[in-house]
């Protein structure tokens, strides 16, 4: 986009100055006519002039005109080559200024590319760690309600019918005191 | 005597939590019967409204002239200690059948014994701990129950062989 616009504001420049360039020879064409138009009123001037050497005044000048209207076109020749030459270097520039800075932007959006996936896959695995630990928890508490419940089933069925008032009485005063060791109060 | 000696007075004869809750209620009423104008003392109009128990302590709070006499003083008396029974500490004991009196008491003065304050006793029964006891005191918890140690051991055996 930015090569595009250069390229549209070189070209602007160019054939501002080929416009110019055109003025020129306009302007220099109408002096010339003006030079001519006051050699002839000067040479009416000359009553009954040898009209040989006339005829010469008018091959000279015809002669002097033609070699200033060949030098300035040789002139806007050159300048336009040279202009042209200017521009389409300046073209030419650019155009490697921006494939060099296409390169550059590419190799920079491959890196953003790759750290991004790498960042991905990344959050991916802590992801799925976090899900297998959650899993593994739930999994743990869920055995250990069932321990629970198999033991306290198992005591009630079995256990309790042979503890007796005096075990625990004697297991509550041993809870007491190992309670005040473990310096719970 | 002075009145946080009264205070605790109030707590003689209290052991469970239970027992706390009835005396808060207890208190309660009598400062509501310090308004009932019925031409009677206030010692006569509360004897038989009262437990035995606080009417003994009340009873021998006024004979030894520690009771305050006017009204006023009767109801900023009660509202102290209402406060004051809000606040005795109790301890949360989870035991596996339904303890008889003897041991609460035998419990009740072992603590009285091993702990500076007047501890009261919040008892639970949960059968599924087997024997022994789970203690809850002060925002901290102790399983000195048989389940507990079935389960620790068994999650010992179980960690080691899985």
């Amino acid at each position: 986009m930015d090569f595009l616009l250069r390229m549209n504001y070189e070209l602007i420049i160019l054939f501002s100055l080929l416009v110019f360039l055109n003025l020129l020879v306009l302007l220099s064409l109408a002096l010339l006519y003006l030079k001519i138009q006051k050699f002839q009123s000067g040479a009416k001037g000359i009553a009954g002039g040898d009209r040989r050497l006339k005829a010469k005044i008018a091959k000279d000048l015809e002669k002097k005109a033609s070699d200033q209207l060949v030098g300035i076109i040789n002139t806007y020749s050159q300048i336009l080559d040279r202009e042209t030459k200017k521009h389409f270097l300046a073209v030419a520039d650019d155009a490697l200024r921006q494939s060099r800075y296409l390169a550059t932007f590419v190799q920079e959006q491959e890196k953003v590319i790759a750290k991004e996936s790498q960042y991905l896959v990344a959050t991916s695995v802590v992801k799925v760690q976090k899900e297998l630990d959650e899993y593994r928890k739930a999994e743990l508490a869920k055995i250990n309600t069932q321990i629970n419940s198999i033991i306290s089933e198992v005591a009630k069925r079995v256990l309790s019918k042979t503890v007796d008032l005096s075990n625990h009485q004697e297991l509550i005063m041993e809870a007491l005191e190992r309670a005040k060791a473990d310096k719970l109060f | 005597m002075n009145q946080e000696t009264s205070l605790i007075s109030f707590l003689d004869d209290i052991i469970t939590y239970g027992d706390l809750a009835a005396r808060i209620d207890e208190v309660s009423e009598l400062n509501r019967l310090l308004y009932l104008n019925d031409g009677k003392s206030f010692t006569a109009r509360i004897a038989d409204k009262i437990s035995p128990g606080l009417f003994k302590i009340i009873s021998s709070l006024e004979q030894a002239k520690q009771l305050p006499t006017t009204t006023s003083e009767l109801e900023d008396f009660f509202l102290s200690l209402r406060s004051y029974l809000g606040k005795v500490p109790h301890v949360t004991l989870t035991l596996a059948f339904d303890p008889p009196e003897s041991l609460v008491r035998l419990i009740a003065d072992w603590f009285g014994k091993n702990l500076a304050a007047k501890t009261v006793l919040e008892i639970r029964v949960r059968e599924e701990i087997i024997a022994g006891m789970i203690i809850e005191y002060n925002g901290k918890y102790k399983d000195y129950s048989k389940m507990g140690q079935l389960g620790e051991a068994l999650r010992q055996v179980l960690s080691t062989n899985i």
